[in-house]
């Protein structure tokens, strides 16, 4: 390849990912034991619009977005105090992956994909199995609070561990959505750290996508520029949690 | 004397005929057994029109519509009852796979009925692995 050549497939290349950021978008599977995908950066903005503050989140209350597909169901929780940092975690097939901690001042701020590595289970308008539970509150699914809980089968996870299955029947933990806390103390969702679900979960709930936005294929499509975030309780008539 | 003891058979009987006993219960998880073998053998035998498929779901959901007018505490087991919730979800997406497997069987996508028998036996599995300790 002579000069000229290379220049124009640079520039292309250039062209091409200034157009679509998206198009470099990939999984890696680093050295270092880094199981990452990276998807559309996106802002978490309230029902108005308006960008989530970090250090205005309530302690321990999970609020609800959807991320990186219209139909992916995650949380965000302000744990209260910093989790552990470089976490090393397993999947189920072995892959080995680090979970870097939690952001915001305080290192405190999590999200996780609230899809059950189990049996899928996760928020719905009509209810939602799936919940944190306060480091003060009780759960069937574990000796102490302050873990996520799949109430469908009792499995827990401890989100200072870069939400590591810690009881239950759960074959791994949940995979983390990636965030980053910007200098007016906005947060965005960048990527998916771990191994997801995403595949099976599309597969599953077919029925159920078609049910709530009338073409399935809707729930497929990747939240772009902004991702509206509530209470779950706003989203779920009803959470329950054993 | 006379009206009291006729209003009090009365309040028996009537009591009698709505209560759901527990070998109505085993009859009508019989009845899902039978609409899911019905299903599979859709899946394994020719059956016209898919009309085993069809059958099949539509007996499961006789039989959901049954359940959904019960108090579910009423027959869990003492240490289950508080999971009567979990019963009535996954019943709720029995309901949903079933009505699915019906729409995918009309429209001859064969592939969508399989995934949604599939997932009606997950949830029956699911629920009975969770209630059933």
């Amino acid at each position: 390849m002579n000069r000229r050549n290379f220049l124009k497939v640079v520039g292309a290349t250039a062209a091409v990912v200034a157009i679509q950021p998206s198009s470099i978008s990939q999984t890696l599977y680093a050295n270092n034991g880094d199981l990452y995908k990276r998807y559309e950066k996106v802002q978490l903005v309230d029902k108005a619009g308006q960008p989530i503050v970090a250090s205005a989140l309530k302690k321990e209350t999970s609020y609800f977005f959807m991320y990186p597909y219209n139909g992916t169901p995650a949380l965000l929780v302000d744990l209260g105090e910093p989790t552990e940092k470089e976490v090393k975690l397993t999947s189920e097939d072995g892959t080995e992956y680090i979970f870097p901690g939690g952001v915001g001042k305080n290192s405190s701020i999590v999200a996780v994909s609230a899809i059950c590595p189990h049996q899928l289970t996760h928020p719905k308008p009509s209810d939602s199995f799936f919940n944190y539970v306060p480091k003060n509150g009780k759960t069937m699914a574990y000796k102490s609070g302050g873990v996520f809980v799949c109430s469908s089968h009792l499995s827990a996870y401890d989100p200072k561990q870069g939400a590591k299955r810690v009881s239950g029947p759960a074959p791994q933990g949940l995979a983390n959505i990636i965030l980053e806390v910007d200098d007016n103390d906005h947060i965005w969702a960048v990527g998916v750290l771990g191994p997801d679900k995403f595949h099976d979960y599309f597969k599953a709930f077919k029925p159920e996508f078609k049910a709530i936005y009338g073409n399935w294929r809707k729930a497929k499509k990747l939240v772009k520029v902004q991702t509206p975030t509530m209470l779950l309780s706003e989203y779920c008539k009803e959470i329950i949690q054993y | 004397m006379k009206k009291i003891l006729i209003t009090a058979l009365i309040a028996v009987s009537t009591l009698y005929a709505n209560s759901y006993t527990k070998a109505d219960r085993i009859k009508d998880m019989h009845k899902m057994a039978a609409g899911m073998k019905l299903i599979q053998n859709g899946f394994l035998y020719r059956c016209p029109e898919h009309s085993c498929l069809i059958d099949g779901a539509e007996r499961i959901l006789d039989v959901v519509k049954t359940l959904e007018t019960q108090e579910m505490k009423d027959f869990l087991p003492d240490d289950q009852k508080y999971a009567f919730k979990f019963g009535q979800k996954s019943a709720r997406m029995i309901e949903l796979y079933a009505k699915d497997l019906i729409d995918s069987a009309k429209s001859n996508n064969m592939d969508d009925a399989l995934e949604d028998y599939n997932q009606i036996l997950r949830q029956c599995a699911s629920c009975h692995l969770r209630l059933r300790k």
